[in-house]
């Protein structure tokens, strides 16, 4: 997993820790940011809060948290992060547009972090 | 290679199940899930197979406080570990996921190293707990062990210091001749079976133990308990085996003194169950103050037993044996007896069957040995007729291999014949173990020794075992016909005997003779011997030496019977 830690560190992407944690499997990180790329829980939280069900939102954006945080990416994390505690506590805000635009604009990021990790390989 | 041990992963995101799925399966195998439901459906099938749970608390469907307390609800699958995963900042996911029963959580960001080892620690954990439950509960019957019904007892008698209690021991009868007449398997079948009923009818209100092979104990609330409940568990075990005539005893100690240890109270329960063994028709004794005073009395024994025998406390009586043809004096049986300071004479009933309990039996046995040679080369010394005299050879003494050598030694030492030396032996040490005691007689009586069997009748010896024994001698006791002499039947098997003894040339001693009839009676059938209270009690030596003068003088006056 040598070869990524350039990219991660461009994106944010915590080495150390994601490399203990994949166990330097560069493969298995890949398999899995494109399992990301996929995973519905971006549009799930998007259709929630749009219906103002804020518990299926927050069930959601803590799933993608979780996800976030094992994957490493702390730009992403923190997004979501932000939304989460919020609606955790099942607070009425004005501002979730707002957040969930930024969760959406890190996750775009990502289409191209995976495109350079694919090439270091 | 040993087996791989398997997981079950219950993560509803990808992601992270597979992040799990890849830190693990290079130690485990896995089963996965993405939701409780999901889950519930593999345990259903692979109960048996898995040794931890990785439980995603935050879950579609079922949540994960749901599926666990599903889980540790059902008998099946409560002992399996649970280990939840958390987020890193949740510590009221943790702390809720403890309260419902996880063993322990591990929060995202997964750390791999961290997961192994705590997913490693707990499994061991599980696999001792087991193994400290095999040491708890009995493997057969799934009764408390000893030690545990001792630790579970004590507990529930802390707890409850004004309750009433009962302790209940039952014990077999011969339960070492029903393991020996129907095998282990058999026998384990039925104890099982004993365990379930006594269960059925003791267990509500109480703990259950197994001690060792056929004692099973109880302790109960004295409310709940019903006397009445130990008919129906002896009807209900004759009527469930194969073996027939199951003869069950219990004991009952109430609990009235609770400074007493639980270990001394199934002492008493059990002495108790002791008092009524033989009893026909009785179940149950309760301890009482009547036990209280033997179990006190006999500690008083066991305490002074040795001191006593190097004091000289313990001395024979000798009790004259006639010949029954001319009445002439032949021998004497020796007796032991008890000269206690305090208690005054002791007779044997008072003490053997404590000292063949504890042991002491045989030191005592070789005690009497060596006074009477030392009795009958005194004889010799005063140019005395050689009488013999006959001495009891335990079960205890008949087992041990040395014991030819023994005796040889003693009579040896005291320059005497081994003829002089009796050896009474009781039929049932020949039937315990009829091979080995075979073979121990059979060189006593190489090196000259005559054996006499004890309380024939007793045992439960075979015919053809009957001709095998190597014997001299059949002891007698008249107690066969004393009792009702207008039965024909008992008649019948006195003849029967006397014919035996004909025929396997042995020579028959009648004991416990108590009137000139019975004398005539087996005059007629040719026995050989009498001993009883007819004639003379056991006596001191010199009141015995008396009789030799007499019978001496009395010979010597009376012209010589020819008896041929």
């Amino acid at each position: 997993m040598e070869s990524f830690k350039g990219i991660f560190e461009e994106y944010g992407v915590d080495y150390e820790g994601t490399r203990e944690r994949f166990m330097d499997s560069a493969q298995m990180y890949l398999k899995l940011l494109g399992m990301l790329l996929k995973d519905e829980n971006l549009e799930i939280l998007g259709g929630a809060l749009e219906d103002g069900d804020l518990n299926r939102a927050f069930e959601a954006a803590h799933t993608l948290k979780g996800v976030a945080q094992n994957m490493g990416i702390r730009p992403l994390f923190e997004a979501v992060q932000k939304i989460v505690e919020p609606l955790r506590g099942g607070q009425q805000r004005g501002d979730y547009g707002e957040l969930y635009e930024n969760i959406k604009n890190e996750f775009g990021k990502l289409n191209e972090f995976e495109e350079e990790l694919k090439k270091a390989i | 290679m040993p087996d791989r041990k398997k997981l079950l992963i219950v993560e509803d995101n990808e992601i992270n199940r597979a992040l799990l799925v890849g830190v693990l399966s290079s130690e485990y195998d896995i089963y996965e899930a993405g939701n409780g439901e999901e889950a519930l459906k593999l345990l259903e099938e692979h109960s048996e197979e898995i040794s931890l749970i990785l439980l995603d608390i935050i879950m579609p469907v079922m949540d994960g406080y749901t599926f666990l307390s599903i889980v540790k609800k059902n008998p099946r699958l409560y002992s399996i570990p649970v280990i939840v995963t958390t987020q890193n900042d949740a510590e009221a996911d943790e702390v809720t996921a403890l309260s419902h029963g996880a063993t322990d959580f591990i929060s995202k960001p997964y750390k791999p190293k961290v997961i192994l080892h705590r997913v490693a620690s707990i499994i061991r954990l599980r696999e001792t707990a087991a193994m400290v439950n095999l040491f708890k509960y009995d493997r057969l019957t799934g009764l408390f062990s000893k030690e545990y019904f001792f630790t579970k007892g004590r507990e529930l008698l802390q707890q409850n210091p004004t309750k009433e209690y009962v302790l209940v021991c039952s014990d077999i009868e011969n339960f070492k001749l029903t393991n020996d007449a129907f095998g282990t398997q058999e026998c384990d079948r039925f104890l099982k079976g004993v365990a379930d009923i006594c269960r059925g009818l003791l267990d509500k209100h109480g703990i259950m133990g197994r001690f060792y092979a056929d004692q099973f104990v109880c302790l109960a609330e004295l409310g709940h308990f019903d006397y009445q409940v130990f008919d129906q568990i002896v009807e209900e075990v004759n009527s469930f085996s194969q073996i027939k005539n199951i003869s069950m005893k219990f004991g009952v100690y109430i609990i009235d003194d609770r400074s007493v240890s639980i270990e001394q109270m199934c002492d008493r329960a059990l002495l108790a169950a002791d008092g009524i063994k033989g009893h026909y028709g009785q179940n149950y004794a309760v301890y009482d103050d009547v036990l209280r005073g033997r179990l006190i009395r006999e500690q008083a024994i066991t305490d002074s037993m040795e001191s006593a025998l190097a004091s000289g406390q313990f001395d024979i009586h000798l009790q004259p044996k006639y010949r029954v043809a001319d009445g002439a004096l032949s021998g004497a049986e020796a007796l032991v007896r008890w000269n206690h300071p305090q208690w005054g004479m002791q007779y044997p009933n008072d003490f053997i069957s404590l000292f063949e309990k504890n042991g002491f039996i045989t030191t005592l046995d070789a005690f009497v040995w060596e006074r009477a040679c030392q009795i009958m080369h005194k004889w010799d010394e005063e140019g005395r007729k050689p009488l013999s005299i006959s001495v009891n050879v335990s079960r205890a003494d008949a087992y041990k291999a040395r014991l030819p050598e023994l005796l040889k030694e003693i009579v040896d030492r005291h320059g005497l014949h081994p003829e002089r030396l009796h050896l009474e032996i009781t039929e049932s040490a020949y039937t315990e173990n009829p091979a080995q005691i075979i073979e121990t007689v059979s060189r006593l009586r190489e090196l000259g020794f005559i054996i006499e069997m004890d309380d024939f009748g007793s045992g439960y010896s075979s015919l053809n075992m009957l001709n095998e024994l190597p014997i001299d001698i059949l002891k007698l006791d008249m107690r066969f016909i004393q009792s009702d002499e207008h039965k024909l039947s008992k008649e019948g098997i006195l003849n029967f005997i006397m014919g035996l003894a004909s025929w396997m040339n042995l020579g028959v001693v009648a004991e416990g003779v108590e009137n000139e009839r019975q004398v005539e009676r087996l005059r007629e059938l040719g026995c050989d011997y009498v001993q009883g209270y007819y004639y003379a009690r056991p006596m001191p030596l010199e009141d015995f030496e008396r009789i030799i003068l007499n019978d001496n003088k009395a010979k010597a006056a009376e012209p010589q019977v020819n008896l041929t």
